[in-house]
């Protein structure tokens, strides 16, 4: 005891001769952050004390990218000062260049013209009559010097900064109490690609990109509907992160809609770290794993959900759209479901059904008979297993949890390596160790065939999220399987069904249309042919209930 | 349940549930020991007695609107005779349900868990109805909606898979242990159909009240064929001997079923189906229990209620001593209480309830 007091007193006099640094406690810390003083400050008359105020607020003397620039307008002989900010890299500077600064501030005849406005005159018994419109500094710098085509008034500086931040330009003239927001964007961004998550083979190759407006740009594009509505919304305090609320005004019921706008606009956040904390965040239960909202990627899918009469949410810097509400069989379904020929479509599905239930329960139904149920298989398998375990020296639970958690690394190193190493990782994790394993007697062969099916099973579930959800209640079921056989196993899965019949998505049961029952259209588990595609889904409650008159091929009569 | 009401097909499962717990726990062993042979003629002569005696039920809830037997008790009898039809109501599922959940448990531990602890088993299934009941109560009809077609496309799947055993000439005689036993003795088999008590409660929560008729006779029919199913299947699987084994009944068909030589027992994949079955019945009467408790005794605390249904069940369930204590308690003290319960005095109450609405109404019409 003595010699480690004395080893530590040792360590901790060698540090004080090193650099220390730490981080200040909280009460230590000035209080930077934009204070409430500063919040919901409106615009000034006097330019300058906008200009400081600016200054303050963008904190220009350390922000290299915002930049303001002061210069005199000249209106009709008169000269005002006025500056305009913007941040550098986000704005188009030739727009900047020739249609604000250029139009303010060269001198030219019409700006020199003193005289005020006629608007109409008449002469009668050698009386003229002049109708005169008086002059406006405002009026005149927004009609005849801004030659652009997106501009606002704005004096409130919260929503100046907001739009400095999204790549605006902002001009301040002095004696004016507001300013001129200037859209002059100009970024670059990713181009469209190809989905690289939810790839099909026939279908749409288009995927959202970062990018709010060319993912708003590109869902009008593809949804020639003049009732398709695109609203913006804000998310987070001091992020402000754009949002965009899309879908149908006549098809989508009205108070789904005011639903996701309630909670989007009813988020007290600072920030959002991306789509996948704000689906968190509007979902119905907060602590269930199972998922409510889809995200997805791909163009075709959000635009079907919208026709469908669901609500789809993008959000700026995210390639992801959200849909809601959405069912447990819309986790199970492709757009290819759509694209191919229904008994294709179906026999897929039944595929994927298969697969979600392999995915959930085989290597829990793999311990529960090896463990309790050894009557159910015929003898000669029975025989094989027991002797292939027989030189495992582990009991079949640690052997399957073992296998499982390696898979898992395995899975996770394959994500997270570069791309190029990731076929490596799989060859070296799969083959090499999963050969090795069984020769080295830690697992047993059969074991590897089934955390392989279940493995492969969980790449078959279309969507990723629910995916997850599969991979990780299956060790519920392990565990269920190991302590109490089937009896485990089946009361795992009644508790998980009636879980699925509490959830809701947005006011929607998650089991829809089967509990509570209601009218089969669409969103059934098994897809109808192209021409009886005509109604849409009762459960969602649209204000059309048709989604296209009756299909005929008439060129067949 | 009450957060949504019941549409026509959740009310009907709902009581279908109830009558197939017990049909695939004793009711065909009972009916066949009774009635040997002519047993499908007494299930289908049972049937018939019970649609009357429901039609019967219909016309008496008639003037009462969605009211169901609890406030026709209170309107009755006052609070008093309410609180004393939710008592008798709370006894007879506490009672039936640790009974029924006691039985099961033995016959899987007999059958797949002889190493298994029976507090152990029995314990499982009242903490997942526990679990499953602080989901919303919706939930579990929902879910009971699911299943329910389920079980009884497993007893379809029972009969066609066993039918290459089974021999016609099992079924003679067909008068089996004569008319007596079959329609005079034998009309005290219509207990099977004690599930009919969740009428009489359920009725408030239906949808649309004019369905109630609908309700109980397509549940009377559907538990009907089951049992007929069921009873047939036993009848001409195994000779007369056998047919007095007190295993689970369903149990003993789907043993003689072969599916080559991949699946040589495939009534362990039938216990995920049972297994369903008794757990959906748990929940449905636990819920039933807390709710009748919460309607008359004004019970704030919800969940205490449940803990307490669910300890009063556990304990009960372990009262009895051995599997011979709970097939009495199941064939002949369950048999007079559901008739007691079921069609004596729930029909009484109903009955005073008409005459006095009536005689009401009649006044009412006089005075106008």
């Amino acid at each position: 005891m003595n010699l480690f007091k004395k080893f530590a007193s040792n360590v901790s006099s060698d540090n004080t001769n090193q650099y220390l640094f730490e981080l200040g406690t909280l009460n230590n810390i000035s209080d930077n952050s934009p204070s409430d003083k500063l919040k919901n400050q409106q615009v000034y008359s006097n330019i300058d004390v906008n200009l400081e105020y600016v200054n303050s607020r963008f904190n220009t003397l350390i922000n290299s990218d915002v930049i303001i620039r002061e210069f005199t307008i000249n209106v009709k002989a008169k000269e005002f000062k006025a500056f305009i900010i913007y941040i550098d890299g986000m704005v188009d500077k030739n727009s900047i260049n020739d249609f604000i600064l250029k139009p303010l501030m060269l001198k030219n005849r019409a700006n020199q013209y003193t005289g005020d406005e006629v608007i109409s005159q008449a002469v009668a018994n050698n009386i003229m009559v002049r109708k005169i419109k008086k002059f406006n500094v405002i009026d005149y710098v927004s009609d005849n010097l801004l030659p652009q085509n997106d501009v606002k008034k704005v004096n409130s500086f919260d929503k100046i900064a907001q739009d400095v931040s999204s790549g605006n330009c902002i001009l301040f003239i002095d004696t004016v109490d507001f300013c001129f927001d200037i859209d002059v964007k100009k970024f670059d961004t990713r181009s469209i690609a190809e989905p690289k998550n939810e790839p099909v083979i026939m279908g749409s190759q288009e995927a959202f990109v970062e990018n709010l407006r060319t993912n708003t740009s590109m869902i009008r594009r593809n949804l020639c509907n003049e009732n398709l509505v695109i609203e913006s919304l804000t998310v987070g305090k001091s992020d402000k992160c754009q949002c965009a609320v899309c879908y149908i005004k006549n098809v989508a019921n009205s108070d789904l809609v005011a639903e996701v706008k309630y909670r989007l606009n009813n988020l007290d956040v600072e920030y959002l770290n991306g789509i996948g904390e704000l689906k968190e965040l509007i979902k119905d239960d907060m602590y269930s794993s199972i998922p409510e909202i889809m995200p997805t990627e791909r163009l075709d899918t959000s635009i079907n959900y919208i026709l469908q009469g669901r609500v789809c949410v993008l959000y700026n810097g995210s390639p992801y759209a959200l849909i809601m509400p959405v069912t447990l069989l819309d986790f199970l379904s492709t757009p290819e479901d759509y694209n191919l020929n229904h008994v294709f479509s179906n026999l897929l599905k039944v595929i994927r059904g298969i697969s979600y239930f392999i995915t959930l329960l085989l290597p829990g139904l793999y311990i529960a008979i090896t463990t309790y149920h050894g009557e159910l298989i015929p003898t000669e398998l029975l025989f094989s297993i027991v002797s292939s375990r027989s030189t495992v020296p582990f009991m079949v639970i640690v052997e399957i949890l073992l296998m499982e958690i390696s898979f898992e690394i395995i899975r996770e190193a394959g994500l997270r390596v570069p791309s190029p190493l990731g076929s490596t990782v799989g060859i070296v994790g799969a083959l090499v160790l999963g050969q090795a394993a069984v020769e080295a007697d830690i697992v047993s062969p059969i074991l590897i065939i089934i955390i392989a099916i279940t493995g492969i099973t969980s790449f078959s579930i279309p969507d990723y999220t629910f995916s997850f959800h599969l991979r990780a209640s299956r060790f519920i079921y392990i565990l269920l399987g190991f302590f109490a056989g089937f009896l485990g196993i089946g009361i795992g899965l009644f508790i998980y069904l009636v879980n699925l019949c509490s959830l809701k998505s947005f006011g929607i049961s998650y089991l829809s249309p089967y509990a509570p029952l209601s009218k089969v259209n669409n969103a059934s588990y098994f897809v109808k042919p192209a021409w009886k595609r005509e109604n849409r889904d009762e459960f969602l409650k649209p204000k059309e209930i048709k989604e296209q008159n009756h299909i005929s091929m008439k060129w067949r009569k | 349940m009450n957060e949504e009401k019941l549409n026509y097909l959740e009310a009907i499962f709902l009581i279908v549930i109830v009558m197939i717990t017990h049909i695939i726990l004793e009711f065909p062993n009972v009916i066949i020991k009774d009635c040997g042979t002519s047993s499908f003629i007494n299930i289908i002569f049972i049937t018939i007695l019970v649609s009357l005696f429901f039609i019967f039920i219909c016309k008496l809830f008639s003037p009462f609107g969605g009211n169901n037997i609890l406030a026709i008790s209170e309107y009755v009898g006052g609070k008093k005779l309410k609180k004393c039809t939710s008592i008798i109501y709370c006894s007879y599922l506490l009672f039936i349900s640790s009974v029924v959940i006691r039985n099961f448990c033995e016959n899987l531990k007999i059958v797949y868990f002889p190493n298994a602890n029976l507090l152990m088993l029995i314990g499982a299934f009242i903490l997942t109805a526990v679990i499953v009941n602080k989901f919303s109560s919706g939930s579990i009809v929902k879910a009971n909606t699911l299943l329910v077609p389920l079980i009884l496309l497993t007893m379809i799947v029972v009969f066609v898979f066993s039918i290459k055993q089974a021999s016609i000439s099992r079924f003679l005689p067909i008068l089996g242990n004569g008319l007596n036993k079959t329609f005079l003795k034998g009309i005290l088999n219509i207990y099977s159909f004690g599930g009919l008590i969740y009428m009489y409660l359920i009725i408030s929560d239906l949808k649309n009240i004019q369905d109630l008729k609908k309700v109980g006779l397509t549940s009377i029919i559907f538990s009907a064929s089951y049992l007929l199913l069921s009873v047939s299947s036993l009848l001409t699987l195994f000779p007369f001997l056998v047919k007095g084994s007190n295993v689970l009944s369903v149990y003993l068909s789907t043993r003689t079923i072969r599916l080559g030589k991949f699946l040589p027992r495939i009534d362990t994949i039938f216990m995920f189906i049972w297994i369903f079955n008794f757990l959906l019945y748990l929940s449905i009467i636990i819920y039933y229990v807390k709710k009748i408790a919460t309607e008359t005794f004004s019970v704030k605390n919800k969940s205490s209620l449940l803990y307490f249904t669910a300890f009063i069940i556990f304990v009960a369930s372990l009262l009895v001593q051995n599997s011979l204590q709970t097939y009495f308690l199941e064939n002949t003290v369950y048999k007079y209480f559901a008739l007691l319960v079921v069609f004596i005095y729930s029909p009484a109450i109903l009955i005073i309830g008409y005459v006095k609405k009536n005689k009401e109404l009649k006044k009412a019409k006089v005075e106008i």
